[in-house]
This record gives structure tokens, sequence and C-alpha cells, in this order.
């Protein structure tokens, strides 16, 4: 447990604070929280982060509750986990999930934890990670697909004061820069994460000075207090007491030839609490898929899930957490044993919100969703220039795929767009100046949406010529097992990656590898999937279905899952429609089934090599 | 008319930029030019972040930037009332309408802003409407209209309560 260095002893004295000075604290802390961001932004050099945003801030109470913040950290397990003095001017760094409690859950993301202090009484923290490009290991990128343990993943830097007393400790920072393949990404963007978190605390500390600390800290105490109460309430509304809801969704394999890996959640409300257990999910996974995840961080995504469904305004934050208990079962997915391999746990993080959609959504309509877009694809690119002016250098790409949102309660799902709703696309202009590449298509693919009355986004064809010999890496999910459709809507078709040769020859690759050879002319097909589809197809406007052909978004062939009937200009036939409507109409189940996630997995399995052009991964075995 | 030159720079691999001045007399062709910029570029990189970076400076656009006199502008101003307070509030009156406020149904007056002359006080509850945003006024609230436009929103002398504006 970390031990606080304060010079102020006497105590904060708890006040009344009015509705105005909290609103100004509230808007000022959400301020600070987003120009976090852009210090980041301005600063970085790393695409991932430059460009892409793969990065997350947090300004926490002086306990380290978070009071504004975006999800995927937790303060008081790194304090928890860290054995030391933290003083004035101290800055922390780590990147190891197994040494912070899952605070953080792979080496890629280095956080930052800085305590905030003001007239030498500490007045809260401020944090932020990032994913780093690359931490060495053996693969460029450090996400090796057939990883088995940490040690293979890169440097991992125990929690320790990268600055002491203000001081830089640069001998050691020296050592951990010498260990990665881009030592100048990884300066540029640590430095913009350190001055990102100087810049809240000096926020903080002029609120401190404007309105006092007793206000400023009793208004956090306010603020934390609301998404208690409101949380309270929308907990006894949407959960029947003692009823137990269960959900289960797949991660299609481990990179090593196991799988799919189930991940079930269950959750039950007893009085005013609820509590969410992870017991029968799959055993820790043999390749890097493990999700490490602590029962903050399910708090937090549950929170936000439910916080921001019921309002989306409102400064979300930590204070609901007293209502919240979870049970992760030891050597799970969720919680492996030390040295397992972490770097491939995105498909973890995605899969948790369609697990809570799946379960949330079964108590009450409006907080169901389909399966979406949930993962964050990675595609790596990296080699030396084969040829022109840069021949010799090194080049690297880490760079995140966008996919299919699902159908939702509130319209069709945005096709071509990140689970993470912060994170923006690397524009092709960016990766045709700064790589060997040319983008030739950058598309959405017709009909990979599921059919609804909300229909799901579309998964998208980015198509990557290479201009220069190379290695790859993919990480990606959902190739085998579909993204679900809920209340009558259909699945989402899956996603799918293939190389073109110079013979003409195609390639199916794997979801997860690395160090794929790649020489200079091949192209790549980076096909993702469809969110799920929302409702009735067949109660879907048939001209919109129309306008939709038109644009090219739906197939004459696909209206039909619409129950509509077009010619290939996007016109209507009403009356073929509306007598294939009542034959599709007739030959379906009444009620419509609550999920649709395609044929049994039996079938899944056996019919993978054909459909998918790759073998079924094997039964995950447990760890002995 | 006054002409100042300006050179926006970044570290190279960076996707922002920040605008330094540009000494055109410090350009002798010895590099001295190049330098004074990139010295620059460090001090303003420093200040706003609290580092620096080895990597090289890398200019992305040339400026320069024409500035004239001010121009003869003022602020516009509302016209003041006509001297009767109540029938110019009358005049604003759109109508009125049952709002529901802390539990409760209440009658509001609903005014056109833009008809609003300055001086005019709209005493709560009641809703301020124009082209693009409504305005609530809460119980025990007054709105005076300030002779810019604003509306000036304060509790009711006699109560304690308070409202956002």
């Amino acid at each position: 447990m970390a031990r606080i260095i304060e010079t102020a002893t006497e105590p904060v004295t708890p006040v009344d604070v009015d509705v105005i000075t909290l609103d100004l604290v509230e808007n000022a802390l959400r301020n600070a929280r987003y120009e976090m961001d852009e210090v980041l932004f301005r600063t970085a050099l790393s695409p991932g982060i430059r460009e892409q945003h793969d990065e997350f801030p947090l300004i926490a109470d002086p306990e380290g509750k978070m009071v504004v913040g975006q999800f995927g950290l937790s303060i008081p397990d790194f304090l928890e986990n860290y054995d030391g003095t933290i003083e004035e001017g101290d800055v922390l760094l780590t990147s190891d999930p197994y040494s912070c409690g899952a605070a953080i859950s792979h080496a890629n993301d280095w956080l930052v934890v800085m305590p905030v202090f003001h007239s030498g009484r500490i007045v809260g923290w401020a944090s932020m990670f990032g994913h780093m490009a690359d931490v060495g290991g053996k693969t460029a990128s450090s996400m090796p697909t057939d990883a088995r343990t940490i040690f293979e993943e890169g440097v991992i830097i125990p929690p320790f004061k990268l600055y002491k007393k203000g001081v830089l400790a640069e001998e050691a920072l020296e050592i951990i820069l010498n260990q990665v393949r881009k030592p100048d990404w990884n300066r540029a963007d640590l430095n913009g994460i350190v001055a990102a978190c100087r810049t809240a605390g000096r926020r903080i500390g002029e609120m401190c000075d404007r309105f006092g600390t007793d206000t400023y800290l009793s208004a956090l105490d306010a603020l934390l207090a609301r998404n208690y109460s409101a949380m309270k309430t929308l907990l006894a509304i949407v959960f029947e007491d003692g009823k137990a809801i269960s959900f289960t969704d797949y991660i299609c394999d481990d990179g090593v030839g196991f799988g799919p890996y189930e991940l079930k959640m269950t959750l039950t409300r007893t009085g005013d609490k609820v509590t969410i257990d992870f017991t029968g999910s799959s055993p820790q996974a043999a390749g890097p898929i493990n999700y490490y995840i602590n029962e903050n961080l399910i708090r937090m995504f549950f929170g936000i899930y439910m916080i921001t469904v019921a309002d989306p305004q409102i400064l979300w934050n930590d204070g609901f957490y007293p209502l919240v208990d979870v049970v992760i079962p030891e050597d799970s997915f969720w919680k492996p044993r030390f040295p397992a391999a972490l770097s491939g746990r995105n498909h973890g993080i995605g899969r948790v919100f369609d697990l809570l959609g799946g379960l949330l959504g079964q108590t009450n309509p409006q907080l169901m969703n389909a399966a979406g877009f949930s993962s964050s694809p990675h595609f790596m690119y990296s080699g030396t220039y084969s040829s022109g002016e840069q021949k010799g250098e090194w080049f690297q790409l880490y760079s995140i795929g966008f996919g299919g949102i699902p159908g939702r309660p509130m319209g069709d799902g945005p096709d071509g767009h990140s689970l993470w709703p912060s994170f923006t696309n690397i524009p092709c202009e960016y990766l045709e100046s700064y790589y060997p590449l040319r983008i030739e298509k950058w598309e959405t693919v017709a009909d990979t949406g599921g059919s609804g009355l909300h229909r799901g986004g579309n998964g998208v064809d980015v198509a990557y010529r290479f201009l220069s010999d190379g290695e790859i890496a993919i990480h990606d999910d959902r190739w085998l097992t579909y993204p679900w459709g809920v209340l009558g809507g259909e699945p989402g078709a899956r996603g799918t990656k293939w190389l073109e040769h110079l013979d003409g020859t195609r390639e199916v690759l794997p979801s997860k590898c690395h160090d794929v050879p790649v020489k200079a002319g091949e192209l790549l097909h980076f096909v993702t999937w469809g969110g799920g589809g929302w409702g009735d197809p067949l109660a879907r406007d048939a001209e919109l279905v129309a306008l939709e052909v038109r644009r090219g978004l739906v197939s004459v062939g696909g209206a039909r899952r619409y129950g509509v009937v077009c010619s290939e200009a996007g016109e209507v036939d009403a009356a073929a429609t509306e007598a294939l409507r009542a034959e599709l109409s007739a030959g379906r189940p009444d009620p419509l089934p609550i999920f649709d996630s395609g044929p049994p997995m039996e079938e899944i399995l056996a019919n993978a090599l054909a459909e998918t052009g790759l073998p079924a991964p094997k039964p995950p075995v447990a760890r002995v | 008319m006054t002409v100042v030159h300006s050179v926006d720079l970044r570290y190279h691999g960076q996707g922002f930029e920040i605008p330094v001045t540009v000494d055109l007399t410090a350009f002798d062709g010895e590099g001295t030019g190049l330098a004074v910029l990139a010295g620059r570029f460090d001090t303003e990189h420093e200040r706003l972040f609290g580092f620096l970076l080895k990597n090289a400076h890398e200019v992305v656009t040339l400026r320069a930037s024409a500035t004239g006199p001010r121009p003869n502008v003022g602020a516009e101003e509302v016209p003041p009332g006509s001297g009767d307070a109540a029938a110019d509030l009358a005049a604003a009156k759109v109508m009125d309408s049952d709002i529901w406020v802390s539990g409760a149904r209440v009658s509001a007056g609903i005014y056109d802003r833009s008809t609003l002359p300055a001086g005019a006080v709209v005493t709560g509850p009641a809703i301020i409407t124009e082209m693009d945003s409504t305005t609530l006024v809460l119980p025990d609230h007054a709105a005076t209209v300030h002779p810019s436009g604003s509306l000036l929103i304060n509790p009711v002398s006699g109560t304690d309560q308070s409202q956002e504006g």
C-alpha cells in the first residue's frame, strides 16, 4: 500500500456547495479532462495516439476515485499494490498489469499516475495511459499472437518514480527506451502523457485557489454522491430483486489454435446492491487473449453502460462503486495467473460491452443492443523501405480497424466506426505520407450489417497495397462466431482477411497472426465484421431499404432479407414486397427470438474450414 | 497597415504546429534565421508542454499576416422601453402555458425575446423564446434585459435560490 506524505496535517472541513459552484467545478473538471487529451494529441508522435487517440485520461479525488475520465484504469488498485512513499513532485510510471492489480491490462499501455498537491495536502490524482506503438519483445508492435508468457511481450516496467520530487529518473528512462524499436515515439508520447497529467494538476490547483480546498473537495464528494444515488435508483428500476440473469458470448480463438472461449456474466440484484459474477467463463487461455481485469474496472464498465444510458449528460464517475460487488474466478480468462500472456486482450475488452448489452437488455429493451463491433482489431506493418529516398529506413505502423456498430433502440448502427466512441480513423493521407502503403479501398461492405428494424452497421474492407517488403500482424476476432442480432434482428457478417499474392493467388490469413512476410506489390484485404441487427427486419420501411440499395449499403439480394423486392436502381416493387414479407413472416417462429447468434456452435465449427478458409480451433483446456 | 511574418513549426512526426514569428533580418544566409526559429519554437513548446524533444524541426506553413487599423464599429444595443413597463411586457408576451416545476404545474408566461426592451424584467415562472434558444426563468427568479441583450437572471430578493442563466 502506498504511503502518501503530506506536509499539511489539519483536517479538511466538509462544506455545503451551492449548485452554481458545483456546476462550475463539474464543467471545469470535464474541461480539464479534455485538455489532457489535447495536450497529448499535440505532442505525440505515434499514429496510434496522435491520430487514433488510443489513450485514457482520468482525474481522481484524494482517495483515487475517478471523478471524471474515460474508463480503463484504476488508481486505487495501483496504490494498493505500490509499496513505497508518494510525495509532491513524484510522477509514477508502470506497464506491468501484474504489479498494479490490473490497473492496466497489457504491457503496451504505459500508465502514468501523478499525485496532485495543494498547500502541502493531496487534493487528487491525475492519471493517463497510452498505448505505446512498440514496447520491444519478439515482434514489431510487441503483441505476438502466439505468446504464452508476458515475457515475450516486451519491456515490463514495474511501478516506479519516473520523477522523484520533480527530478527525472533519466537513467531508468534510457534503459527502458533502449528496449523498444521506436524510442523517439515512446519518449514523445510519454512526455505528452506526463504533460497532460501536469496540466490537470494545474487546473485542480487553480480550482482550489479559486473556490478553496474545502469547497473543491466537498464538490467532488457531491459529484460522487450524485452517481451513487442515480445508480441506486437505476438498479431498482432495471433489475428484479433476487433474480439472476446471465449471458454468454465468445472469443473465437486464442492465437495458438484453441477456442472458442466462453465468456459468461451473471448479474443478481439483492436489495440495493448487484453482484456481477464471471463464474462459468473459460479457464485462462494458452495464447495472449486473456483479459486480466480487476473488480473496479468491471464496476466502471457496468457503470458507464448504466449511467450513460440513463443520463448521457451527467459527469459519470466512481461514486456508485459500493453498490456493485464483483466475483472473478482465479485462473480464468479474466484473472489469469502470472506470467500468462496478455497482449491480445483487446477482444476481451470489447466483448465486455456485448456481454453487458446481452445481459442488461434482457430486463429492459431500452438497454438492448445487438452485438457490436466489440474489438479494436489491429493491423501492423513494419520493415525497412526497400526503395526510394528512405531506402534502408525502418518503418512501423500500429493501427486500429473499424467495423459495424450494432443496431440499437435509438436507430441503425453506424457503418465503419470504432468500438471506442472517441477513437478516430487514421486518414489514408497520413498512411500514404508516412508509410510505403497505398490504400486502394476504404469502403463499407454491403449486407455485412445484420438486418433488422434498425440495421447493424456494415463492416469495412480496407485494401492495403504494400509498396515495400515487410511483415504484417493482425489481431482480430469474430471470424468464427457471429455478431448476434436481437429482438428479431439477424446477425452481422463475420470478418475475414486475405492476401493477394503477386502471382494472383489468394491466401486467407488467420484472424490473429504476426511476422507474416509481405512483398512490395501484394495486397491485403482487411475486412471487418458487421454489427448485429435490432428488431424485426420485415418491419423496416421498404423505401429506406431501397434508399440503402441506391447508396450501396445493401444489395438487391440483401434487401430480400428485409422482405423487400427492388430493382438494381433501388425502386421498390410494392406488390412483390408485400408478398415476400407475407411469405417470410409465415415461416418464422412467433414470437421472434430475443437473440439470434446464427447456427448452433457445433455447426459453426463443422463448417469453419469450408466457410472461412480457416480450420476450426481446438476446445480450450484448463491450465494444469 | 503592418505585416507580420510567421512560421508554423513542429517536431518531425507531430500532428500539431506552433506558430512563431519570424525575424526576417536574422536570415543572413548562414543559418541564423532557422536557428532563431527553432529556438523560438523550443521556448514555446517548453512553455506549453513542459518538455523538449531531440527530433528535427519541421516547417509546415509560412505566413504573412497584414493588419489594418480597426474600422469604426460598435456593439449593437437593445432599444430601451417605452416607459410603461407593464405595456412593454404585455406586448412581448406570446401566451401563457402550464409548465412542470418541482413536481407541480404552474402557469408561466411565454415571451418573445426579440421584442423585450432593455430594462424589462420578466418574473418567473416564465419562458423566454427566440429563434435558436429557450430560457427558463424559474419561480422566485427574475430576468432583467441588459442593454447588451443579455438576460441577467437573479433570485428575487427574499429568497435564497439560484439558477443557471
